[in-house]
């Protein structure tokens, strides 16, 4: 138990801090120095991308460069703190960009804690000029972590469906992006229909389900060399694949006879075990980071709810005890929360529970006509999910967009794609 | 129906009944309530008022580059090019400019104008008692029976008045105006509560985290009697992690850090009891933040 005031008089004063501002950090940004043109457009397009990631996370609010009294920087001597905290910043970001004789660019930043006058960060990149928007996503990456101790996740990509055309003729292809919207490509040629895109955790591999005459099967694909392969001869029908924290195993639901039940396959022997075996539907799998549980769907109850059992299959225990229907479980790459989705009197919402289904751990970060497919941050920060805004009161029509929001419920925001875009899949870090 | 008509006459003269009983006793009620004047203090307008000018600079801060780069004469030599154009990170930084660098160092002009914009603040000495207030002395003299157990004040303490139990007792000093102690000093609620919402209006606690048990920080300051601190916030506590220190709590203490450090001068405390705050330990706790 803490005390407010001190019993003796030789005991100092202590007191107890409990509740703080949930505002954004202030963080000035000016672009990265440089002596030539082409280095002073690169530091400037840097300094910009770093502080729309940090924008981007809710955490950070970057200051108006109009605002900035300490103009000419010179990246080796001490910014003139004093400067800085005239205008409320609480970090400084410093940085240059140089193109080498090499050809190679060159990029260093500093960061500072202009409130104790001190440098907190500091590092240098080589890269080709080309890849100088990857060189941005790292520095945030650092600045992130530095600030507020989680691991960053701006140097990553999502995997998602692009849909185009009508209704009834629906197209949906692979489609890879940066995290921030950036550097979108196909990877799929759209000829035949692929869904639920799962990236592994440990490499850029992703595995997807996809429509080979008419019957779903479960696929490997790996981004660099775009090879693709079947992911075992299942007799039946494969859905809802999603990698082991290992990578070295995907667990899925095989539909046989209309049954529907959890198998995990191990991809190095292509050998598949069985874990429940129930009348009702088992479906959406998920593993704990730790790969000691797994969660999934099941209407066995009656309805469709979230379970939890060790990886094994035993000890199958339901968490979800709200109102309405739950579906889609991911367990957090944390391990602390499972992301899920809620369908609740017509609305659906995206939420997140404790493992042990304590039910006031339950908490919904968002609500429309349609929030689905949540998918992690490699953090376990930051969520995001597609949703559909209908323009017609049957419900169809209108756009299919990919949203992020932080765990804490704040910072809801929609991810820039090209068209409608669904089913969304975050990327480890990439390495 | 004719039931029906009965039932309805005796609903209603009962309803009648109830209001010739009760209505005359509200209304009695209501006459013989009295009026108790409250005063209401917005202690938050006088306390919560930012100070002019920060004085972190007189706080002895350790040159940025040594605590936390290593320092390079010159840029090493780049690497070879990576496969994939991938970026390449290096820890390396080049020094920043030397001492001797003809530019003035920020740090010396903060002190200097520091030094001469912020006059220092004397402590106002404390009003001689009226002998309607409490008397201390006497209270003190009640109160001596338990503090007979306890240590004696050391000699080197005697400057300090609230440690010189035998001062206090003495007859001829009864009257002199003096630095209270006991309870009577302590600063009020109102007084701590101002210095606490002060401080937060500052910290930006770890939102979001895992185990916001782990990030509990607990910083000891020292301030000088107008409100500035002496030197930087030293840490007691922090990181309870089974893990040891990792970033999260890296990031937690600086905030905690940054909060005391921002907030800084606490001009508003009283001046009177600065024995009571010129040091203070503060707990930042997150734990109750964490579903923002």
């Amino acid at each position: 138990m803490r005390i407010s005031a001190p019993a003796r008089a030789e005991e100092p004063l202590h007191i107890v801090i409990d509740q703080g501002k949930v505002e954004p950090l202030p963080i000035a940004l000016p672009g990265f120095i440089g002596k030539s043109q082409a280095e002073r457009d690169t530091g400037t397009n840097i300094a910009k991308v770093i502080s729309d990631d940090l924008e981007r996370s809710g955490l950070f609010r970057a200051l108006d460069p109009r605002s900035f009294i300490e103009r000419s920087m010179d990246f080796d001597t001490l910014p003139r703190f004093n400067d800085w905290r005239i205008i409320n910043t609480e970090a400084l970001v410093t940085g240059q960009a140089v193109i080498q004789d090499d050809g190679r660019l060159r990029v260093e930043f500093r960061l500072w804690d202009v409130v104790r006058n001190q440098q907190l960060r500091g590092k240098k990149y080589y890269t080709t000029p080309e890849n100088w928007r990857r060189i941005a996503h790292l520095v945030s990456d650092e600045i992130y972590t530095r600030l507020t101790g989680e691991t960053g996740y701006f140097d990553t990509r999502v995997v998602f469906v692009q849909e185009s055309g009508s209704k009834i003729a629906r197209r949906k292809r692979l489609a890879i992006m940066d995290q921030d919207g950036a550097n979108v490509s196909f990877l799929t040629d759209g000829f035949d229909m692929a869904l639920t895109p799962r990236f592994s955790p440990t490499a850029q591999e992703v595995t997807y389900l996809s429509y080979f005459n008419n019957k779903p099967r479960v696929y490997l694909l790996n981004i660099e060399s775009g090879q693709q392969e079947v992911v075992g001869d299942f007799p039946g029908m494969t859905f809802a694949p999603r990698f082991s924290p290992d990578g070295g195993k995907i667990i899925m639901s095989l539909d046989t006879r209309g049954n529907s039940d959890i198998y995990v396959m191990d991809l190095r022997n292509r050998r598949q075990t069985r874990l429940t075996e129930h009348p009702a539907i088992d479906t959406a799998p998920s593993y704990a980071p730790d790969s000691r549980a797994i969660s999934f769907e099941s209407d066995r109850s009656g309805r469709q709810q979230l379970y939890v059992m060790r990886s094994d299959g035993t000890d199958i225990r339901r968490i979800s005890w709200g109102e309405g229907r739950y579906a889609t479980p991911v367990w957090s790459p944390r391990g602390d929360l499972i992301a899920f989705t809620k369908m609740l009197r017509g609305r659906f919402y995206i939420g997140v529970m404790r493992p042990d289904g304590d039910p006031k751990t339950e908490r919904l970060l968002t609500e429309s006509f349609l929030d689905e497919g949540p998918t992690w941050a490699p953090n376990g920060r930051v969520l995001m999910f597609f949703r559909q805004t209908p323009n017609r009161r049957d419900g169809s029509g209108g756009t299919v967009r990919l949203w992020s929001v932080d765990l804490t419920g704040y910072n809801l925001r929609e991810v820039p794609t090209l068209g409608d875009a669904s089913d969304p899949a975050w990327s480890p870090l990439i390495k | 129906m004719r039931f029906g008509f009965f039932l309805s006459v005796l609903a209603h003269v009962a309803i009648v009944m109830a209001a010739v009983v009760t209505l005359p006793s509200m209304f009695d009620g209501a006459e013989e309530f009295q009026m108790l004047p409250v005063e209401i203090l917005e202690i938050g307008s006088e306390t919560n008022v930012r100070a002019a000018a920060l004085k972190i600079a007189e706080a002895p801060e350790p040159e940025p580059v040594k605590e936390e780069e290593p320092k390079f004469a010159e840029a090493p030599p780049p690497p070879p090019p990576p496969a994939m154009n991938e970026p390449v990170a290096d820890d390396a930084m080049p020094a920043l400019a030397k001492a001797s660098d003809p530019k003035p160092k920020p740090k010396k002009a903060e002190k200097t104008s520091v030094k001469n914009t912020m006059p220092r603040r004397k402590p106002k000495p404390p009003a001689p008692q009226s002998k309607d207030e409490l008397d201390l002395g006497e209270l003190q003299a009640l109160l001596d029976k338990a503090p007979k157990d306890e240590p004696k004040p050391q000699p080197q303490q005697s400057d300090d008045a609230l440690d010189s139990l035998d001062d206090f007792l003495a007859e001829d000093q009864a009257d002199l105006p003096r630095r209270a102690i006991g309870l009577g000093d302590g600063l009020t609620i109102s007084e701590v509560d101002a210095l606490r919402q002060e401080m937060q209006k500052c910290w930006r606690p770890p939102t979001g985290a895992a185990n916001p048990e782990e990030l509990i920080v607990e910083l000891r300051i020292f301030l000088k009697e107008d409100g500035s601190l002496v030197r930087a916030p030293r840490i007691e506590r922090s990181g309870t992690s089974t893990f040891g220190k990792n970033s999260f709590t890296m990031a937690a203490e600086e905030a905690a850090r940054r909060a005391v450090v921002m907030c800084a001068p606490y001009d508003f405390l009283p001046a009177d009891k600065y024995e009571r705050w010129k040091e203070v330990t503060v707990t930042f706790d997150p734990a109750s933040m964490v579903g923002y």
